[in-house]
């Protein structure tokens, strides 16, 4: 060969021509000091949480009361899972609760953000008042309303009574048909404020021009609502809806408070069976089964929900 | 020769009083660590027994740990500071089978007392009810001892609105759906009752002495278990006398004894405060709210028993709650010394401070009763009486799995929702019961 037909010939990239040892050994010379920085927080996640979520799908293939030697059964416990009727329920319930929640703190939540963001008359003060319940802890929350929901002394049928309401007045948590709705409410009144101040942030950061545009084409608040801000802002809209389901996947406390899962367990969750599974039963190995099958259904939102960012983020 | 002999007398006795201060330094002030529950008077109770014994034993410290609640840390505790080689050498136990104390016994980790009972005389001061309960049915040994007890349910009820009613203490099921019916006509929640503790839990079994026979009580309180005798079996939860239990609670429901939304009241506080506010003419507790919170309402206060069923003479008027005790664990450096603090906590000087500070009547029952008028007050003294007369028998919850017992929870709650029949209920229950059999 000459020195032109040597000099011509493609020079493989230098990293092609390390081993894999030799590679690895490069990346962590070159990159060690990021990867002492992170694994404090690698060793942390490790330890609360990888090694309990292995130890808990380990616990669900076990009967074991805490105590007593544990008794290895397989994946009896999932199967139990699917034919327990108590388990079932409490998952649709759990489903149905998260997305009604999330719907009604949602829109609650926008519409609130679009009339603080248009300057309505006491803005400001909005902005801080429907913030504020989101800010009282739950197990206050749930003390507050039990007492104000009681039928026969609480303060909302006394109120309906005494506007000759009565017919109004219902045993709202003592009701098996409507106490899940109650509670989807109580949320709404607690929870809309968090999805209003970042929809409200992100309304804020329409431009102005797009605005002031609309407004010379004469566009009503009803369009401006649903063909400008809404479509601007669908990629914090979307973010805020998934993150609200996978919150409301994991509500526990609320149903605890004020109704222990009941009447006639119509307000049992996934969080509070496993519960009652785990610390009255002390049926553990059953409880981390549920736990496991909640993990999954939280994972699998969560997964949806990456991809739904990453998507809309490559269309930006 | 004098200043010499002087000299080495001056240096004899301070070596010897050195050596004296040496010893006395040289010995280890044992700490014994005893735990109980926070919520009620519990560890007030014990804090108040285990002053009194570290200012007479100051070789031996006992240092109390409150913890939060009962049920959730009964729950874990068993599993996780229990079974630490460096956690608490006794503590405050609910000592029944739901609470892992029989699981904690055949695991090695409970300290027989054995000697305790032989030695303080508790086989004599203690009912033999509480002596059998307490004997393992396993190793015939005893792991643990009462210290209080504690009946239920108990009818309070306002007597200031029952005169203005003209109402009296009823004593048939019509005469108390009478009662309730005039509370209600009249504006007031006839009785407050907490849904889950009392609805759920002590009504049913409230009801099981009231219409079980003796031989189907000593059935029921085995049979859930695979090594009862076959016998047992044949008393079943779909008999007569079990399916009335959940007919009644279902009766009682219906006819609105516990006011709109009763199942919406599982908030203990709230519920007392229905009574306490006067909106209800009844509330329905154990006797450990005969004391405090009777006595500092502002009317007058008098209590009855649920009737008994078609006039058949219960096995008790109330339930006994006969767990309450305490535990020594085996496996911690001091056993003994812990044994000796829990034989002067049981000890009637023990019991004497420990019933003024929490409020609950013993265990034993031996005790003089110028003492129990002494540190209760009269309203737990004389519900004591009344029940020494009238009688108690263990609540069948002491005996049993907390699976089969928060099974009949899960199924009296369908019912009252209106998801079960009765009978349904019994059949479930029943199911429970067999299931428990192969698990047990």
């Amino acid at each position: 060969m000459t020195t032109t037909e040597v000099a011509s010939q493609p020079i493989a990239p230098y990293s092609n021509r390390l081993s894999w040892y030799q590679r690895l050994k490069k990346t962590l010379r070159d990159n060690l000091i990021w990867y002492l920085f992170v694994t404090p927080a690698i060793l942390l996640i490790i330890v609360f949480m990888v090694v309990p979520i292995i130890e808990a799908l380990s616990l669900a293939t076990y009967r074991w009361n805490g105590v007593r030697p544990r008794e290895f059964i397989g994946f009896e416990n999932f199967q139990d899972l699917g034919t327990d009727r108590f388990f079932l329920g409490a998952l649709q319930h759990t489903i149905f609760f998260s997305i009604a929640a999330t719907l009604g703190t949602v829109t609650l939540g926008l519409l609130l953000a679009v009339a603080i963001s248009r300057r309505v008359l006491g803005a400001s003060i909005y902005r801080v008042l429907f913030y504020l319940p989101v800010m009282v802890p739950i197990t206050v929350v749930g003390a507050l309303w039990v007492r104000i929901l009681e039928p026969n002394f609480g303060m909302l049928n006394t109120f309906l009574r005494g506007a000759g309401l009565e017919a109004l007045a219902e045993s709202w948590l003592g009701d098996a048909k409507i106490a899940l709705f109650v509670l989807i409410g109580v949320t709404i009144w607690q929870y809309s404020g968090f999805p209003m101040i970042v929809l409200l942030a992100a309304a804020e950061n329409i431009s102005e021009e797009v605005q002031e545009a609309a407004t010379l084409d004469g566009v009503s608040e009803w369009q401006r609502i649903t063909h400008i801000t809404i479509p601007l802002i669908r990629p914090v809209l979307i973010s805020i809806s998934v993150l609200q389901v996978i919150f409301s996947l994991k509500v526990f406390d609320l149903m605890w408070v004020m109704t222990r899962g009941g009447p006639g367990q119509s307000t049992d969750v996934l969080g509070t069976f496993l519960f009652d599974e785990a610390f009255f039963k002390r049926k553990y190995g059953y409880a981390s089964a549920v736990a496991v099958a909640m993990f999954v259904i939280i994972f699998t939102i969560t997964y949806i929900y990456q991809r739904i960012v990453r998507v809309e983020n490559a269309k930006l | 020769m004098k200043y010499h002999a002087k000299g080495l007398i001056f240096v004899l006795g301070l070596v010897f009083v050195l050596l004296v201060t040496g010893v006395v330094v040289a010995q280890e002030t044992i700490e014994l660590t005893a735990t109980a529950v926070g919520v009620g008077t519990t560890s007030a109770a014990l804090q108040a027994v285990a002053d009194q014994w570290n200012a007479d034993h100051p070789d031996i410290q006992v240092r109390v740990e409150a913890r939060p609640d009962d049920v959730t840390w009964q729950a874990a505790a068993p599993s996780t500071e229990f079974a630490a080689d460096d956690g608490p050498d006794l503590s405050w136990w609910w000592c029944t089978r739901a609470q892992s104390w029989r699981d904690m016994s055949a695991a090695g980790m409970l300290a027989p007392l054995d000697d305790l009972y032989e030695s303080e005389g508790w086989f004599d001061a203690f009912p033999q009810g509480t002596i059998d309960y307490f004997r393992d049915p396993i190793d015939g040994h005893f792991y643990g001892v009462q210290v209080d007890t504690v009946w239920t349910p108990i009818i309070y009820y306002n007597r200031d609105i029952f005169d203005e009613l003209g109402l009296s203490e009823p004593a048939t099921w019509d005469e108390f759906f009478a009662v309730t019916d005039a509370l209600a006509e009249a504006g007031y929640l006839p009785l407050s009752a907490v849904y889950d503790m009392q609805l759920q839990n002590h009504l049913p079994q409230a009801l099981m002495l009231r219409s079980w026979t003796q031989e189907e009580y000593d059935a029921f309180t085995q049979n859930w278990s695979g090594s009862a005798d076959p016998a047992t079996f044949e008393h079943k939860w779909t008999d007569p006398n079990s399916v009335r239990i959940f007919e009644i609670i279902n009766e009682l429901g219906q006819h609105n004894v516990w006011g709109d939304g009763f199942q919406a009241l599982t908030d203990y506080n709230q519920a007392i405060s229905l009574f306490s506010s006067q909106a209800a003419g009844m509330y329905v507790m154990g006797v450990w709210e005969a004391g405090a919170s009777m006595s500092e309402l502002d009317f007058n206060v008098d209590w009855f028993y649920y009737p008994s069923i078609d006039g058949q003479e219960p096995l008790g008027v109330v339930g006994s709650w006969p767990a309450n005790g305490y535990i020594v664990f085996q496996n911690r450096p001091h056993v003994e010394e812990s044994k000796q603090f829990v034989a002067y906590l049981i000890s009637p000087d023990g019991m004497q401070i420990y019933m003024e500070a929490g409020g609950l009547p013993p265990g034993r029952s031996d005790l003089p009763e110028e003492l129990l008028n002494e540190a209760l007050d009269p309203n737990t003294t004389a519900i004591t009486g009344e029940i020494a007369e009238l009688g108690s028998v263990p609540l069948w919850e002491a005996y049993v799995t907390p699976e089969l017992f928060q099974g009949i929870r899960e199924h009296i709650d369908l019912m009252l929702s209106g998801a079960e029949t009765p009978e349904e209920v019994a059949a479930a229950v029943e199911a429970l019961n067999v299931e428990s059999r192969e698990n047990n």
